[in-house]
């Protein structure tokens, strides 16, 4: 049985991210899902978990995730240290850093585990396709971000324009600024993860579509 | 009505250039560049919003779902009663449409009779409008999750039109969408509501408020329209749905009946779905605010050629061709369009060509947002074939996988072409086409080939 844990799924859902988990249900098929919500004790303090999901919220949401989070700083580093997938997708990369620094200068305390910062810098509102090359497999995704990660985190990617983060990568750690269904998008990545991972995926049909799909975005994208 | 900001050389200039643009464009564009004139009016004179005279009664409509059809509704009861009335439209729900209608009935002294103004206006522009125009009322019909690419998240356009809605402008809010109903707390408001009349509950695969945004506790639905829309309350804190002051409070013989304050009405309806439901409500809401009776409101109603862009029929014999609107990259307007054309009686076969033609320029197109939409409505039996169109057919083949159709259901197109040769109308009823916000041309031409063009 392969335990997967979705974190305050209630906030932490802006853009498709349901289609990571939905996917992962197709291809895992001994996945069990625990949905923990804002007010519950997450499943990782009280037992061991394979996978562990924290998808994008809204600023306001970010502030009490955040907040949430802090009791929690030395079970999830040694989530990291134990070579657990972790992904975190969008702003939630940010409470892996020091802190969020809002619009106004003050600033929300984060994790601490990365030498990262985030600022919020709404006239910046950034969109975009994306194409970057990560560990040799070239990933696509989306980008909406109001806010940005800079430091000097080793495992840190940062992005091959400027100065911003795009990853922090580090055992099987997985932060993206890509946001939403990212795994259904790159599949290449998705069975690289779970080849390291030594978790099997099955299910021929999913796998297959999700190969053209992205075959016809590659060869779209001239790469 | 007189403005504060005077008539300077420079307004004078962009008026009257706007204004011989306006009649160049008319004669020999027909529909075509109708924003031009608005776009440059504001190029030459950045403030011409501050300056050319309005309406004494404006009207504004916003909101991620519905904007169009309750503005154009409002515009039409008031038409159909015999209002003066600016509106915008056939132009865009920018600023520069906004300047374009205002410029098309102002005279070259910049002056304007008419007793309304009803604009749609785009949430995103919030603050180039009511910066300048102030409005009577602001009807906002909703904010739920809308497209990533223009909108972001819905706390952000909430912050978009709460910091720009003027202090004297009176609110009229739907109490059944725990966003939009807390926009300017201090601000004169109007709620309006819709009660379980159609006896159905939508369950969707998304929903943006889920719990108390007093104590974070799980909100618990009296009822639950779709998404997040429906009367809610918390059993922590006590926390509740605004109450209505215009309730809809049944459906029956293709009617509504509207409760308000000392009085109920009932009330024409432009077709049955829960969304032109609301629709009606709130415009009902907003022009009973202003004064109109139940009956000139219903004269309207009956006057307003409302849908007929967004979702058509056509018949053949047996079967029924419907063209549908399934806004692109929105999955709340998306997941309304599968849910209402899921239900209609019958065998269907569906064609969706819901991914955006447009997008390929930007490299890639992004399709979070096909897993925030509930394909799998389309998960029926009586739901025989789906066609999926685009580049991005695959993407929609995987979605409609992991939605649990059966794969021998799906057909994958990329391009448009011939469509009408994969489709197998054998007992089949309906054949319906969901097309995106630019693809109604081939959504047309697709039942054209089927049907024939007669009927349009």
């Amino acid at each position: 049985m392969i335990k997967m844990e979705v974190l305050y799924p209630e906030y932490m859902n802006l853009y498709g991210d349901r289609g990571n988990i939905m996917y992962l249900q197709k291809i895992i098929p001994d996945l069990e899902i625990t949905y923990t919500g804002i007010n519950e004790t997450p499943l990782f303090t009280k037992e061991k978990i394979d996978i562990l999901y924290l998808g994008p919220s809204t600023e306001k949401q970010q502030e009490a995730i955040a907040e949430k989070l802090k009791p929690f700083k030395e079970q999830l580093k040694k989530l990291i240290d134990d070579n657990v997938f972790i992904l975190a997708t969008g702003n939630a990369i940010e409470y892996f850093g020091q802190y969020i620094e809002k619009e106004k200068g003050n600033k929300i305390e984060c994790l601490k585990i990365f030498d990262t910062y985030a600022k919020r810098i709404y006239r910046l509102r950034h969109n975009e396709n994306v194409v970057q090359k990560v560990k040799n497999i070239i990933l696509v995704g989306f980008k909406n971000q109001l806010s940005h990660s800079y430091g000097k985190e080793k495992f840190a990617i940062k992005s091959e324009k400027d100065e911003t983060i795009n990853f922090v990568i580090k055992n099987n750690f997985f932060g993206t600024y890509f946001l939403g269904p990212i795994l259904v998008l790159n599949p290449e990545l998705t069975t690289k993860i779970f080849k390291d991972l030594n978790i099997k995926i099955d299910q021929k049909e999913y796998l297959e579509m999700a190969e053209k799909a992205n075959n016809k975005r590659i060869q779209e994208l001239d790469i | 009505m007189k403005r504060v900001k005077s008539k300077t050389p420079l307004f004078l200039t962009a008026l009257y250039f706007s204004k011989v643009l306006t009649i160049i464009i008319k004669t020999f564009f027909k529909d075509r560049g109708t924003n031009m004139p608005g776009v440059w009016a504001i190029k030459l004179c950045p403030d011409f919003l501050s300056r050319i005279e309005i309406p004494p009664k404006i009207i504004a409509v916003t909101g991620a779902n519905g904007k169009t059809s309750v503005s154009n509704l409002i515009n039409d009861v008031l038409v159909a009663n015999d209002y003066s009335v600016i509106n915008n439209g056939k132009g865009s729900n920018m600023d520069t449409g906004i300047a374009s209608a205002l410029i098309e009935k102002a005279n070259f002294l910049g002056k304007v009779k008419e007793e309304y103004a009803v604009f749609e206006v785009d949430e995103r522009v919030s603050a180039r409008i009511y910066n300048h125009i102030e409005p009577t009322l602001l009807l906002c019909t909703n904010l739920t999750r809308d497209s990533i690419k223009r909108n972001g998240h819905s706390e952000f356009i909430f912050e978009k039109i709460n910091s720009a809605i003027p202090n004297n402008t009176t609110l009229i809010l739907n109490g059944n969408d725990l966003i939009s109903s807390s926009l300017a707390p201090k601000n004169k408001r109007v709620y309006f509501s819709v009660e379980n009349i159609l006896n159905k509950s939508t369950k969707n695969i998304v929903q943006d408020v889920s719990v108390c945004p007093k104590c974070q506790t799980k909100l618990t639905f009296d009822h639950i329209h779709h998404h997040h829309i429906g009367q809610s309350h918390c059993d922590s804190c006590g926390f509740k749905s605004p109450t209505p002051d215009f309730n809809c409070v049944l459906f029956k013989n293709d009617k509504i009946t509207i409760k308000e304050k000392n009085t109920s009405n009932e009330y024409n309806i432009i077709s049955d779905t829960i969304y032109n439901i609301y629709n009606v409500t709130g415009a009902v809401a907003a022009l009973r605010t202003v004064g109109l009776r139940a009956e000139q409101i219903n004269n309207g109603i009956k006057s307003t050629n409302l849908i007929a862009d967004r979702e058509s029929q056509f018949k053949k014999g047996d079967l029924e061709a419907i063209t549908l609107l399934a806004k692109n990259q929105n999955p709340v307007s998306s997941s309304l369009a599968l849910d209402y054309s899921t239900n209609l009686d019958g065998n269907k076969v569906f064609v969706l060509m819901i991914t955006d033609t447009l997008d390929k320029k930007h490299g890639h197109e992004d399709i979070s947002w096909l897993y925030d939409t509930d394909f799998e409505f389309l998960n029926k039996k009586n739901v025989n074939q789906i066609v999926a169109c685009g580049s991005r057919c695959y993407d929609l083949g995987l979605r409609l996988l992991i939605a649990g159709i059966p794969k021998e259901k799906i057909i994958l197109k990329e391009n448009y072409n011939d469509i009408e040769k994969e489709l197998n109308l054998n007992n089949i009823d309906k054949i319906i086409v969901a097309y995106e916000l630019y693809g109604y041309n081939l959504a047309i031409e697709l039942k054209n080939k089927i049907i024939g063009d007669e009927n349009d």
